[in-house]
């Protein structure tokens, strides 16, 4: 009896896609429309579509469940349609209008490269507190932490009264530099618990110091808010699907994938971290597959319907911004870092009258594929359709030809609205707008990773994603990755990676601590208290938010992170911290080494500049419990030739300039040890992988093809 | 990305479109025939019968008469004589350069200093529309904003006959 363990959901805007993994690290992938008004339903729907490949109902398979991970979008949806909670802001005065001003980024942060350029496309944001709720507090702290005015306790009272009187159903605090000195913070919030008391009415309170410390007023007034706005009125709806999934048979709390890579409580007490769920997964499913093959460098690539998406695994850690941008929002939170360019399978291609030029995207269809699509309502053709047209996709098998898609139609389109206007024949254009796609790729690939000063040969490549296989020979051509990999279940990688992850709470704060060139033993043990003292009141309350969790178990691993630069310099570094307490002043050099190591294998050694100084800009206590996370099953390898009847049959298909038969293979017809020489292209209902001519893919002990030159 | 239809353009010569409309217009594609839409808009919303060749600023085309003079013409129907004539000099114009002229406009410290730069408003003299502002320092000539080379322009650019 097959008996599932963990269970991946990922309640997105229009599928709702789940994935059960057995204790065999197998797992299956059940899809169901969503419904936004019960989202609970559209989990169950979707949960009983993935059982039902294994012939198990939800009743048996849920009670056996020892982790139970979500992920969705209905929190971003939230801020994005401005339904939040109406929430009033106690600021420093004479920054009422910082939002609406926006530090004048937020016109342009989150649109596409072409608006960006152009000033009339500029946006401001509707703010997510109006002005009428906002309140100005004479006070001042400056850029030291120390005390400039003090706090005006008159304003401070009158500014509570006036919100509660607005009937707020919350109140945000935020103060300049309270994340070096969070005294007026917490006088204002004991100023506005006795304004509650006395005005018989109360509503939560939410600071910055306590939410989120750290170092960018902006980004923390925009987190700040996103928790008392967006994160908190959300909390009510995961806690509805835990009761809902647990009535039918599950015993297994819910937990949510977090922006930093780890999951959390739902019980939390800084729910905006799970903003941003979706595009992490994958992120973690590669680093969960680099430790499995004991490959520490990777390159994450996820070709999906809207965006190419492309993330960096150096040394097993993932890299992480504290600057993420969503939607139009600058926030300040820890989180997974990706580039994306807006060249996914679905973006729209049109011709431009003027400049006489192909152009992709930055639109796209998503869901609704392409012209070959009847039923999708598209007007212009996409990625999708020239992968039709030229014959690497089959209109048969997407989806595993539950939607059938027409050729005919995407050859009109093309042929009508671009082929035409250069007098060129279709399968030429279609070809051709493949290669600058791949392109565009190829040129986010060499940006993210030369740019960061890495070398291709130092990373292995993953490639997962509906569209990945069909492109990766392509767009990984003539970089040199040391291995470029490709699991045969590219397609819900994400969901699987959500499986992944561990149980892992990670609390950041600034720092503004110089270590001066030359420092003696004293000045590095005044540091190394500093950042200690930090360290230890950020892991109480990492312990905290474990201790929130009902009838916890399990041992919690601490390590801390220390961000750092040269003095001086602008950019600054994350490293694990050799000790999680330093108590030496050998422990601070031991640090420095280990951030002058890392600052010389991304910028070069003889860029290392110490004459300078050091300055640690931030510290994080990270603290994950193990969890059961899928292994990878493994089967023997077999002969090099794969079995004859894995062959389904050869079609034409245009290569770049020429029709040249293709070997079409059934995919879970090959087996471990099978190479595939190129051109061929390997099917599965999910995802379509394509070898070009000069190359062929292996697959390994744990399916997953590697793709390499044939002469090599 | 649908059609710029006909109608869209004649909301946005009144400042009537949404936002959204006016962004999906920014954000596509000129299409070929978009002058010749515009200026079929502005054909229908004329109130006159002579053909415009070229609006050049809000209010104001370039049009043909009968006896094939070509004219800078008001929406209202004032006609300012021949266009290759700048038509500011026979519209009405304030010239504001006083200080107290300008507070009027602008808030103190907003405005300008009136002796280092002073606004001239052209209003038309059939309707009393404003036609256009000059902001230019004291004695700077009259500025001629647009000579447009209109043989050129149709037979090179739209590859038509005039």
């Amino acid at each position: 009896m097959r008996q599932v363990e963990i269970l991946g959901i990922d309640a997105g805007g229009t599928m709702t896609d789940t994935i059960f993994v057995d204790t065999q690290g197998r797992f299956t992938v059940g899809k169901a429309r969503s419904q936004p008004r019960d989202e609970a339903a559209a989990i169950l729907h979707s949960a009983e579509n993935a059982l039902g490949y294994w012939q198990l109902d939800k009743a048996a398979a849920l009670p056996g469940l020892k982790a139970n991970i979500y992920s969705g979008t209905a929190m971003i949806n939230r801020l994005v349609s401005r339904s939040g909670r109406a929430t009033g802001l106690v600021i420093t005065k004479g920054l009422e209008d910082s939002l609406r001003l926006e530090r004048a980024v937020q016109v342009w942060l989150g649109q596409s490269y072409v608006d960006r350029l152009h000033s009339v496309t500029h946006e401001h944001n509707t703010p997510l507190i109006p002005k009428k709720w906002i309140r100005g507090v004479r006070e001042r702290v400056d850029p030291l932490g120390c005390v400039a005015i003090p706090l005006y306790e008159a304003d401070a009272r009158q500014a509570v009264r006036e919100l509660l009187a607005e009937n707020v159903e919350a109140i945000c605090i935020c103060f300049l530099f309270s994340y070096l000195n969070p005294a007026h913070e917490e006088r204002m919030k004991a100023i506005a618990l006795e304004e509650m008391a006395a005005a018989g009415r109360s509503v939560p309170l939410f600071l910055s110091a306590e939410i989120h410390p750290f170092r960018g007023e902006f980004p923390r007034l925009n987190t700040l808010i996103a928790e008392a706005y967006a994160a908190e009125p959300s909390r009510r709806q995961v806690q509805l699907v835990e009761q809902r999934m647990k009535e039918s048979g599950a015993t297994v709390d819910l937990r949510i994938m977090a922006s930093h890579g780890g999951t959390i409580d739902i019980e939390t007490t800084q729910l905006s971290r799970s903003l941003v769920s979706g595009p992490i997964g994958g992120m973690v499913g590669a680093r969960h597959l680099g430790r499995e093959l004991g490959l520490a460098n990777l390159i994450a690539t996820d070709l999906g319907g809207t965006t190419f998406e492309v993330g960096v695994i150096t040394g097993g850690q993932i890299g992480i911004s504290l600057r993420p941008v969503l939607d139009h929002f600058y926030f300040n939170l820890p989180m997974v870092d990706l580039s994306s360019v807006g060249v996914g399978t679905g973006a729209f291609l049109s011709f431009d009258e003027y400049s006489r030029r192909v152009r992709i995207g930055p639109q796209s269809a998503g869901d609704r594929v392409g012209m070959c699509f009847p039923d999708g309502g598209c007007e212009r053709p996409t990625i999708t359709d020239c992968a039709l047209i030229t014959g690497i996709l089959s209109p048969d098998n997407f989806l595993g030809g539950e939607m059938p898609l027409s050729v005919e139609r995407a050859k009109q389109a093309l042929d009508a609205q671009i082929a035409s206007k250069f007098e060129r024949d279709v399968y030429e254009i279609a070809s051709g707008i493949l290669e600058m796609q791949e392109a565009k790729m190829r040129d986010e690939l060499r940006a993210v990773v030369l740019g960061k000063g890495y070398a291709f040969s130092d990373y292995a490549l993953v490639c997962y994603g509906g569209g990945g296989p069909l492109h990766v020979g392509n767009y990984t051509d003539g970089l040199g990755f040391e291995d470029v990999l490709i699991p045969s279940w590219a397609a819900a990688f994400s969901a699987f990676g959500c499986t992944c992850a561990p149980h892992e709470y990670r609390f950041d704060r600034s720092t503004l601590l110089v270590i001066p060139p030359g420092a003696d033993d004293a000045a590095k043990l005044a540091v190394a208290r500093a950042v200690n003292e930090t360290v230890a009141s950020l892991a109480e309350r990492v312990q905290r938010e474990f201790a929130l969790k009902r009838g916890d178990s399990g041992e919690i691993t601490l390590s801390a992170i220390v961000r750092m630069q040269y003095k001086g310099q602008v950019t600054d570094l994350e490293i694990v911290s050799p000790k999680l307490m330093l108590e030496s002043a050998a422990d601070v050099d031991a640090l420095v080494a280990s951030f002058e190591q890392h600052y010389a294998e991304i910028y070069t050694l003889s860029a290392q500049f110490p004459e300078a100084g050091f300055v640690i800009s931030g510290a994080a206590a990270v603290g994950s419990q193990r969890t059961t996370a899928p292994t990878l099953p493994k089967t023997a390898r077999g002969p090099a030739t794969p079995d004859p009847k894995a062959l389904k049959g050869k079609r034409p298909i245009y290569w770049k300039g020429t029709f040249m038969e293709a070997s079409i293979w059934s995919m879970e017809d090959i087996a471990p040890g099978n190479v595939v020489g190129g051109l061929a292209v390997i099917e599965d209902p999910a995802t379509t992988l394509v070898v070009p001519p000069g190359k062929l893919v292996e697959l390994d002990e744990y399916r997953i093809f590697h793709l390499r030159d044939a002469r090599g | 990305m649908s059609e710029i239809t006909k109608e869209i353009l004649d909301r946005m010569i009144d400042g009537r479109s949404s936002w959204e409309e006016l962004v999906a217009v920014m954000r596509a594609d000129k299409e070929p025939d978009r002058f010749a839409k515009y200026r079929e808009v502005l054909q229908e919303r004329a109130t006159w019968r002579d053909r415009i060749l070229l609006p050049i600023a809000l209010h104001l085309c370039i049009v043909q008469k009968d006896d094939g003079a070509r004219v800078v013409k008001c929406d209202c129907g004032h006609e300012f004589g021949d266009y290759r004539r700048n038509w500011k000099l026979s519209a009405r114009v304030r010239v504001r350069n006083t200080k107290a002229g300008i507070d009027e406009l602008y808030p103190h410290p907003m405005g300008c200093n009136p002796e280092w730069m002073e606004l001239r408003e052209y209003f038309c003299p059939g309707c009393y529309t404003q036609l256009d502002v000059e902001a230019v320092p004291p004695g700077y000539p009259v500025v001629f904003n647009f000579l447009p080379d209109l043989e050129a322009f149709y037979a090179e650019w739209l590859g038509e006959k005039i």
